[in-house]
């Protein structure tokens, strides 16, 4: 073992990493500078810690992680379940375990388990992946990720619901899935969001779908049943959309016009617009943000976060920000490629979906592209639990740099 | 970023399409985020500035205090109060029609208007109500309504009414002076605008901002007039009073200094009330002493006699021949006694036509033009008041064949009621012109002196030997001649009277004239002049001496006898001579400031008594002004407004005195309120409740409302603290 340190360590991942944490630091700095919240101090210690443990956890080998993945998963489901019981209530929501005055929110941690016990199962085919094509190991993976999401969404937390979700599609087109299911799996997706604009919008989709699938030429029995499936999905959007909590109606509805609810979902829309759109090229300048100073977004350090860099660092800021993640997703998804080891490549990608899914929702909401969805911006909002979460991944995803050659 | 595939052990086709599709979703959703970024941060980036700043910056404006208007006797003529003005935030207001209900109810109005300005599309301001003084607005402006804006708006308040509203003038709703002093001095009376600006906060919170400065806003000066209130409501009384008696259309007068020009009271009727402006015509609006010009008939003769002494033409004994021209186009030389021939002195006391036109012509047309320019005719006097118009004098070039001897007897010439005074005063003064003035000092806020009127004499008219001559002969005129209603017991009054056939429709009228009266006092050192004219007397009489004479007798005989608190009027008129300097010019004095600081407590609203127990304890003097009844006095007094304005600090210069404006007020039993009934109602309810009745609230502890104190139905006194107790169930 003769190889450089460039060798054994994702430098490149970790200074990144590290960057936006730095990042993330001086925004909650800034956020907090006139309530006098102390977010920051803790922050930075957890920081800390968590830079420390995202190191220890790549030196980790692969098949350590691998073999504990399920007796992880089944630990996080338990908490998850705890959760629902014990669990503290924080507007509206159980998901938070209280631990000494900080919050401990296991979905987070359940995150993890669930790619780690979906890459493991995945990466346990003879010579290859799992071949997904087949219905009853699609079932089964599905079913890794659906336990978790369905007691999430008892909590009730939409959003990491969705973030659940949201790795499933990549991670099993990764393993080889075939765009044909693929595209059936998306089927019910276009549907709703047809239903969501209207009767003519919804025809339109379940068009759009038949004539897809009959550029597939596959089973035109499936084909049909897919289609009616698809009608009825479309119909009983109604009824679903209406089982939804009033405040996630409103916060779907106010994505495409914020001014329709000005003073409620609409307001966080209109402010962090204004105080983003207000930073201009060159922002404000750190701490001389007019709205994050005033307070104008109400817990702007959590979900809000990115606000105050458009704000006080303007659009070189933002690009800036954003540039720093493109290397993170891109990092992982080529730590996905070129490991040899197939567990931590599904891993990989997992992660890769899930700091996507964050960074476009979380972004999206800020400059109202996106509905309000309570998640948090990686490694840069504050919260104990998501950065520790996004720093095990991190370590993990480095982990796969170094052992790229074992198999 | 380069994928190494060599180290991948799936590098096959169908894997790297896998890895193309990624980068090409990736690639797609940063595109769209990057171009959601530079739309809103680089091509809109100017509209969410202003939009921020819209929010964080709510600038405040600070009004200042219009200064006082005094008279010379440090009367307060013009003071400020306050009055309210509503208006909406039409995006803001919740309920639009309770808030129209509200206001219908309160100012008797249709709710429909209401609405409509409510309804107001594209703005975030619409006056409701301007002007609303504090008992019209029965509480509404204590009232927390969403989208309603109260706002305290300063109002000017002419404490003797229409005494010397031509002089004093009046401001619009925006506080600017209009007419008047209070126009032409509008910009030291204004003050400076102060500002802060405040930062508000995404929850509503004001709070003072560190980068911008606070500007404070700077108080008006202060104008003291050369006025006197007592001897301008003599005038304005008696002018009243002859213009009703003989029927007339109109009156002007002026008392004046005679040896300093400074006016002691000026006024035309009809007047007007600046304290009402909204329902009067604007009729009695323009100060007509300097506004209007007219042909002053006979009273002129003083141009053409002063010049024919000084010219060595005549003295007193001249015999002037008098021919039988009796009439030129219409204009009546009427001669009482026709002889042939008459003295000097018989034809000014008996204000001799034919005699005057006579003299004129031996003086000649320059000479003539001459000596009317020098006494101020056809010349601007520069009072410090607006509007003033000089008049028309002829020159000799544009004289006709009979424009000398029209122009000698006060036809032909168009002055101002200003300018006879003047020329009077010249006489009066021992042929020193002295320019009038009306400004006796403006003073800042702190109490320094910024500017002081002086006496300015114009130029020395005519020698002293003649103007005594004139002094003389005309106190013959009230001896003896035309002017003998001008009589005034105890002292010797000199005078000229003067009655002009009006032009109508282009002729001398034989039914329509001016008469007036010009007089000085005492004779033998002439201190005031007075000059009182009538237009159109209608009652048959309409000569000078018997319209406009007795109204100047009844003047001078109240102002002589005035036996208050003046520096002028009811002196013996020895020693009143100006004792200061005199300046060829209007000189800035800034006075010493004294070390001594005085500070002034707030007494606005006190009981009168408080106040006065205030001022004794921290030993300032002060001085009361009482709007309605000089004789009030007891529990039902407060003070209604005071100067200098609380909290100020102001230099001792040894003789400082606070003003206190006191008004009556219904006694404390007829002002108690009844306290309502706020129990079981919320707690923003009942903190509405109680302060739109009047009444303060003091809350004492959390939860809901389980008693209050005092009990409801008490009589207390508005702005009464009510404690409401709550309890958490």
């Amino acid at each position: 073992m003769n190889k450089s340190i460039f060798e054994r360590i994702d430098l490149m991942l970790l200074i990144v990493t590290i960057a936006v944490i730095i990042c993330g630091l001086l925004a909650i700095f800034s956020a907090t500078y006139t309530s006098g919240a102390d977010y920051f101090s803790k922050q930075l210690y957890f920081s800390v810690i968590g830079i420390i443990f995202m190191i220890g956890i790549s030196f980790v080998p692969p098949r350590i992680i691998a073999r504990s993945s399920y007796i992880i998963y089944l630990l996080s489901i338990v908490l998850l379940v705890v959760v629902l019981i014990i669990g503290k209530k924080i507007s509206g929501s159980r998901s938070w375990f209280s631990m000494g005055g900080f919050g401990i929110q296991p979905s987070e941690f359940a995150k993890i388990a669930t790619i780690l016990a979906l890459a493991n199962f995945l990466s346990q085919g003879e010579d290859a992946f799992r071949n997904v094509n087949r219905f009853p190991e699609f079932l089964k993976a599905c079913a890794i990720v659906l336990i978790p999401v369905l007691l999430i969404m008892k909590q009730p937390d939409m959003g990491t619901s969705l973030v659940f979700l949201s790795m499933i599609l990549p991670v099993l087109f990764w393993v080889g899935l075939s765009p044909y299911v693929l595209f059936i799996i998306i089927t019910p997706v276009i549907a709703v969001l047809g239903a969501f604009f209207g009767i003519n919008y919804l025809i339109g989709a379940i068009v759009l779908i038949g004539l897809i699938l009959l550029m597939f030429k596959k089973n035109a029995f499936v084909a049909a049943v897919v289609i009616v499936l698809n009608i009825a999905i479309g119909y009983s959007f109604d009824t679903l959309y209406h089982k939804l909590q009033p405040y996630q109606q409103k916060r779907i509805t106010a994505v495409f016009d914020p001014s329709t609810d000005p003073l409620g979902s609409g307001y966080n829309v209109i402010q962090s617009k204004v105080a983003i759109g207000s930073g201009g090229l060159f922002g404000k300048g750190f701490l001389q943000g007019t709205q994050t100073q005033l307070k104008f977004i109400p817990e702007q350090w959590t979900d809000f976060i990115f606000c105050m860099i458009g704000e006080e660092f303007g659009f070189v800021g933002s690009i800036l920000i954003l540039t720093l993640y493109m290397i993170i997703i891109f990092k992982l998804v080529n730590n996905a490629y070129m490991t040899k080891n197939r567990f931590l490549s599904v891993a990989c990608i997992g992660f890769a979906s899930i700091v996507l899914f964050h960074l476009v929702i979380n972004v999206g909401m800020t400059i109202g592209i996106m509905p309000v969805i309570g998640i948090p911006l990686p490694m840069m909002s504050y919260g104990l639990s998501s950065l520790l979460s996004f720093l095990v991944m991190m370590g993990i995803a480095m982990s796969a740099y170094r052992y790229r050659n074992q198999y | 970023m380069e994928f190494k595939s060599y180290k991948s052990p799936d590098r096959n086709l169908k894997q790297r399409r896998r890895i193309n599709i990624f980068l090409l979703l990736f690639s797609g959703i940063f595109v769209v985020i990057l171009l959601k970024l530079i739309n809103i941060q680089i091509i809109d980036s100017e509209k969410y500035k202003i939009a921020a700043r819209k929010q964080y910056e709510n600038k405040i404006t600070l009004t200042p205090y219009r200064g006082m208007i005094y008279d010379r006797n440090m009367n307060v003529l013009v003071s400020n109060t306050h009055d309210y003005s509503f208006a909406a935030d039409p995006n803001m207001t919740d309920d639009p029609e309770k808030v129209a209900e509200l206001f219908a109810s309160v100012f008797g109005k249709s709710k429909q208007e209401y609405l409509n300005k409510l309804s107001t599309p594209n703005t975030s301001f619409v006056y409701l109500e301007r002007g609303v003084d504090i008992e019209e607005a029965k509480g509404l402006d204590t009232m927390d309504i969403n989208g309603i804006i109260v706002l305290k708006e300063p109002k000017r308040i002419y404490n003797y009414g229409s005494l010397a509203s031509q002089v004093l003038g009046f401001t619009n709703a925006d506080n600017k002076g209009q007419s008047g002093i209070e126009l032409s001095m509008d910009k030291e009376l204004s003050g400076k605008e102060g500002f802060v600006i405040m930062q508000r906060d995404g929850r509503g919170n004001n709070r003072p901002s560190l980068e911008f400065p606070r500007k404070d806003s700077e108080n008006g000066n202060n104008i003291v007039l050369t006025l006197d209130i007592n001897i301008q409501r003599f005038a304005e009384e008696e002018l009243a009073d002859g213009v009703k008696k003989f029927n007339a259309e109109g009156g002007k007068v002026i008392v004046q200094s005679v040896k300093t020009g400074e006016v002691l009271a000026m006024s035309s009727y009809p007047t007007f009330d600046p304290n009402n402006i909204k329902t009067s015509d604007t009729s009695g609006m323009k100060n007509a002493v300097i506004t209007d010009i007219f042909e002053p008939g006979s009273t002129f003769k003083i141009i053409t006699a002063a010049a024919s002494i000084e010219e060595n033409l005549e003295d007193r004994s001249s015999i002037i021949a008098t021919e039988s021209v009796n009439e030129v186009k219409g204009l009546k030389f009427n001669e009482d006694n026709k002889t042939s021939s008459i003295s000097f002195q018989q034809a000014i006391e008996q204000s001799s036509n034919a005699a005057f036109s006579k003299i004129a012509l031996k003086l000649g047309p320059e000479k003539f033009y001459k000596y009317a320019r020098d006494f101020g005719i056809g010349i601007y006097n520069g009072i410090e008041l607006p509007g003033e118009n000089k008049g028309i004098l002829k020159r000799p070039l544009d004289f006709s064949g009979v424009s000398l001897p029209y122009m000698s007897i006060g036809y032909e010439v168009l002055i101002n009621s200003m300018q006879l005074t003047n020329a009077y005063a010249t006489i009066a003064n021992n042929g020193k012109m002295m320019k009038s003035y009306i400004i006796k000092r403006e003073f800042s806020p702190a109490g320094i002196n910024v500017f002081e009127g002086r006496p300015t004499m114009i130029r020395q008219v005519v020698s002293e030997n003649t103007a005594k001559l004139l002094t003389s002969l005309f106190t013959g005129v009230v001896e003896r001649g035309t002017g003998m209603d001008a009589k005034v017991e105890g002292i010797t009054v000199a005078g000229k009277t003067g009655t002009a056939q009006r032009i109508i429709k282009g002729e001398y009228s034989s039914s329509s004239h001016n008469a007036s009266f010009v007089g000085f006092f005492p004779a033998e050192d002439p201190q005031i002049i007075i000059t009182v004219i009538i237009n159109n007397p209608q009652s048959g009489e309409y000569y000078g001496g018997k319209v406009a004479a007795p109204v100047f007798q009844k003047i001078t005989t109240r102002l002589i006898n005035f036996s208050g608190a003046s520096d002028i009027a009811g002196k013996s008129f020895v020693n009143v001579n100006y004792t200061g300097e005199m300046n060829s010019g209007i000189v800035k004095n800034f006075s010493e400031p004294s070390d001594k600081k005085l500070f002034i407590p707030n007494l606005l609203n006190l009981r009168y008594e408080d106040a006065i127990e205030i001022l004794k304890e921290n030993g300032l003097s002060f001085e009361t002004v009482d709007i309605e009844n000089k004789e009030t006095s007891g529990d039902s007094k407060y003070i209604e407004s005071q100067y200098p304005m609380p909290n100020e600090t102001v230099r001792d210069n040894g003789n400082f005195s606070i003003k206190l404006v006191v008004k009556e007020r219904g006694s404390d039993e007829e002002r108690l309120l009844v306290t309502p009934d706020i129990t079981n109602l919320s707690l923003r309810k009942a903190i509405n409740v109680l302060i739109s009745a009047g009444f303060d609230a003091d809350i004492n502890g959390s939860g809901k409302i389980i008693d209050q104190s005092p009990k409801p139905g008490t009589k207390l006194l508005p702005k009464s603290k009510i404690i409401i107790y709550c309890q958490n169930n």
